[in-house]
């Protein structure tokens, strides 16, 4: 049957925002049509007089220029075309589609993402755009390496992943793994990095995110140049880096932009907040209910008068209090920035205070648990962040139950699970295990750049 | 199914089992100082400890009497509100006619549990504990905390050394050495508890000899237990004037015979007092070496001979007799052949600093 102007209709369904027409071409008549919600017009007239000279010249390939190609007409090749926002010029007598490629952009600027400020240094962020995003990378990279690739997911061949990487730096293994897995990828529903990550890493169980998530293009170009693989998807701003290793997790752009003692300074005091944020609140439960000895005798008089009446134990208390400062951080994320800051100070100044003289949880246990809740925002990256925040608890359970040895059975559990883990199939804890004396200098401390670079000269590439 | 059965094991494992160990914090009382008095066989011991309520820290004591201290502690449970909890434990305080018997075995209480902190001062009291747990003057203080203050003061001043259980222990134990314990007493004009010495042991007992204060300063001088201060005042009498000072460093060297005992002593000390303020000139420095010389030799002297009269090798000769002239030790009891063989002292002192900025 050939293609009509009521054919073309029923095939979207009868939508109004469907612009269909008969158009004069020379030597046959054609049909327009395009979504008018996604498409240009201006724009497209201008694409239009363009094709029309070079139909009239009757060059050979005149439906090819830089925004537009020519398919064979399906019903399905139609559809795919409109919903992707082209605009499809069809011939009836030749049988085929020129496809024009004029999108109207609805894309917001490329301001610094909100949760991952830095103080000097770029302040571009990516956006939802994913060709934007890639212009964002390739304007810091400008090598002829860098390479883009698509991979088609889902079965309306309309949803797009690109991975990226640099082919010199990057093991073709690497690539090869990864193109695997997302070609294996066959959903309609594919929306969030989210989902994207649970195909690509190996762990979906475990409570450690395996792949970097960043808005950042400058880190995602310092990741290339080190031998990762970017993954990004199309109306996202999220960028998924991998292989990473834990201790990527604790880095931030800022640390290479500050002084070298300064840097290193902070990087060690994330490391020390990984600490306490995991064990402190376990540590204080230990203490309290098995291991009173180890308090110096000039704190343990204050201690012993802060919990001397609290009716519950150490570990409900504790709970209890987590639960809350949890509630508070949940219910404050959501909100917009005034009333959040007012949750904020009710639940953490108001409700903390009347908390300790109502007696239900001692004060003590509200300088651990706030001291806990503030080493867990240091760590930069968000997910690592709720995975520390959730880790604690099971570690609370162990110190309840065992005192110190619950907390070291845990602290076993954990370190087998960290060494099991993997990224993309690197292991997870390097350079830590296995030991790379080179690479683990730069995990605690920032080591000045130039002597780092002369060292990696000699060791190859860093991943 | 397995898994349900797994998951229903380890619920159960969880409620079953665990927190055997616990101990809350808040039904401890944590004791600093305890006092035991009696004999082997009928002990009465007493504990000071800190209560706590409505957000308020008072002092409290408490009394057991038992076979032992530790049927004396439970005794004293049984009269006391929360536990009694030996892990804080600061300070011990031990009557001077316990000290006169067998008393190791009533101290075996604080070594056999791991929780229990053996870094507590032990010291030796005259007279009754009551007195002490109650005495007559005012302390300003509690008991609790003017106890631990006080003996940290003397290791501070170099009053006492290797005092606290451990070190007491290891050396009461030690067949080459002595141990020497601050020693108390109520001060007859204030009623406070003072330190007025060390007393001396021999073996395993006290044997009723004290030295006083500076002869304890000495002692520890010479056993080269320096602390942070070693201050020590002579009465110059031929320039009718005092001298006080601070032992900085030691050297000691001591030379065994067959059948005497040379301790050659050299002394960097550092004037912290002496009115005349002449030091400057070399004269004055070399008479006032030489003075020093002669003083701290016979208060050295002095240290030896009370500690051969008690038979107490405090300075631990025995320990380098054992090791390298096994014929002297071998002779018989140790602390027999130590109060019986001369031993020489030799003292030189240099004057490292006078405090005159010139």
């Amino acid at each position: 049957m050939k293609p009509n102007i009521e054919h073309v209709k029923k095939l979207v369904y009868e939508t109004d925002d469907l612009y269909v027409k008969m158009i004069d071409w020379p030597y046959e008549e054609g049909i327009i049509c395009y979504f008018t919600t996604l498409v240009d017009g201006g724009e497209l007239n201008k694409q239009l007089a363009l094709l029309k000279r070079q139909a009239e010249a009757k060059t050979q390939n005149w439906a090819i220029s830089a925004a537009s190609s020519s398919y064979p007409y399906t019903d399905d090749k139609l559809q795919n075309l409109l919903s992707l926002g082209e605009t499809a010029l069809i011939f009836p007598q030749a049988n085929i589609i020129v496809a024009i490629n004029l999108k109207k952009e609805q894309a917001r600027t490329t301001d610094e993402p909100e949760n991952e400020h830095v103080i000097t240094g770029s302040h571009e962020g990516f956006i939802e755009n994913k060709d934007t995003n890639i212009a964002l990378i390739r304007k810091r990279l400008l090598r002829a390496d860098f390479v883009v690739k698509n991979i088609y997911t889902g079965n309306k061949n309309s949803d797009i992943v690109t991975y990226a990487y640099i082919a010199t730096v990057t093991d073709p293994q690497l690539v090869e793994n990864i193109d695997k897995k997302l070609s294996a990828v066959s959903s309609d529903e594919f929306f969030t990095p989210g989902q994207l990550i649970e195909y690509v890493e190996e762990h979906t169980w475990s409570p450690f995110p395996q792949l970097l998530v960043t808005e950042r293009p400058d880190r995602v170009a310092s990741n290339l140049l080190e031998g990762r693989i970017v993954l990004l998807m199309d109306n996202s701003p999220t960028a998924v880096i991998g292989p990473v290793t834990l201790f990527s997790f604790f880095q931030t752009p800022d640390d290479f932009n500050s002084r070298t003692l300064v840097g290193s300074f902070y990087r060690l005091l994330r490391i020390f907040s990984l600490i306490t944020a995991i064990f402190l609140p376990a540590f204080y439960v230990s203490v309290v209910s098995f291991h009173s000895e180890i308090l110096p005798i000039e704190i343990s008089k204050q201690v012993k008068l802060a919990i001397n009446e609290i009716p519950y134990r150490p570990f409900l208390e504790a709970i209890l209090l987590e639960v809350f400062i949890e509630l508070i951080r949940e219910a404050s994320m959501r909100l917009p920035t005034p009333i959040g800051q007012t949750i904020a100070i009710v639940g953490g100044l108001v409700v903390g205070d009347a908390i300790v003289s109502a007696g239900l949880v001692s004060n003590l246990m509200v300088i651990v648990v706030a001291m806990t809740a503030i080493s867990s925002f240091v760590i930069p990256s968000a997910e690592m962040n709720m995975t520390i925040r959730i880790l604690r608890f099971p570690f609370m359970l162990g110190a309840a139950l065992f005192g110190f040895f619950g907390m070291v059975i845990g602290l076993l559990l954990l370190f087998i699970h960290l060494l099991n883990l993997r990224s993309l199939g690197r292991p997870y804890l390097s350079p830590v295990i296995p030991f790379d004396f080179t690479r683990f200098k730069d995990i605690f401390v920032r080591l000045p750049f130039l002597r780092f670079l002369r060292s990696t000269k000699k060791k190859g590439v860093r991943e | 199914m397995r898994i349900q059965k797994g998951i229903i094991i380890v619920i159960l494992t969880l409620l079953l089992s665990g927190c055997w160990d616990e101990t809350q914090y808040k039904d401890l009382t944590i004791v600093p100082l305890v006092g035991i008095e009696g004999e082997e066989g009928d002990i009465t011991t007493m504990f000071a400890f800190p209560t706590f309520q409505n957000g308020k820290i008072e002092y409290s004591s408490s009394q057991g009497k038992g076979v032992s201290t530790r049927a004396a502690r439970s005794d004293a449970n049984h009269q006391t509100m929360e536990a009694l909890d030996m892990a804080h434990l600061e300070v011990i305080l031990m009557s001077a006619d316990l000290a006169k018997t067998d008393f190791a075995p009533s101290l075996d209480m604080f070594f056999r549990t791991p929780r229990n902190r053996i870094t507590s001062y032990i010291a030796i009291v005259e007279g009754e504990m009551g007195t002490y747990f109650n005495p007559p003057g005012n302390l300003k203080s509690e008991i609790s905390y003017y106890y631990p203050e006080l003996l940290r003061t003397v290791v501070l001043y170099s009053f006492g050394a290797n005092f606290t259980l451990q070190d007491a222990m290891k050396t009461m134990f030690d067949p080459g050495i002595d141990l020497a314990l601050p020693y108390l007493r109520i001060n007859e004009e204030t009623g406070i508890p003072k330190v007025v010495g060390s007393g001396l042991f021999s073996k395993q007992r006290y044997t009723g000899v004290t030295l006083s204060s500076s002869e304890s300063i000495s002692a520890v001088i010479m056993a080269d237990k320096l602390n942070k201060y070693a201050r020590i005042t002579f009465e110059w009498e031929a320039k009718n004037t005092q001298i006080t000072v601070n032992v900085m460093r030691v050297k000691k060297k001591w030379t065994i015979g067959t059948d005497t005992i040379t301790a050659s002593y050299h002394l960097d000390v550092a004037v912290e007092e002496y009115a005349p303020h002449n030091l400057h000139e070399k004269k004055n420095r070399e008479e006032a070496a030489a003075f020093l010389k002669t003083s701290f030799k016979e208060h050295f002297d002095a240290v030896i001979k009370k500690s051969q009269e008690a038979e107490s090798d405090i300075l631990g000769f025995g320990r380098k007799v054992r090791a390298f002239h096994q014929e002297l030790w071998n002779k018989g009891d140790w602390q027999q052949t130590y109060a019986n063989i001369p031993i020489q002292v030799e003292v030189d002192v240099r004057l490292k600093l006078t405090n005159i900025a010139e």
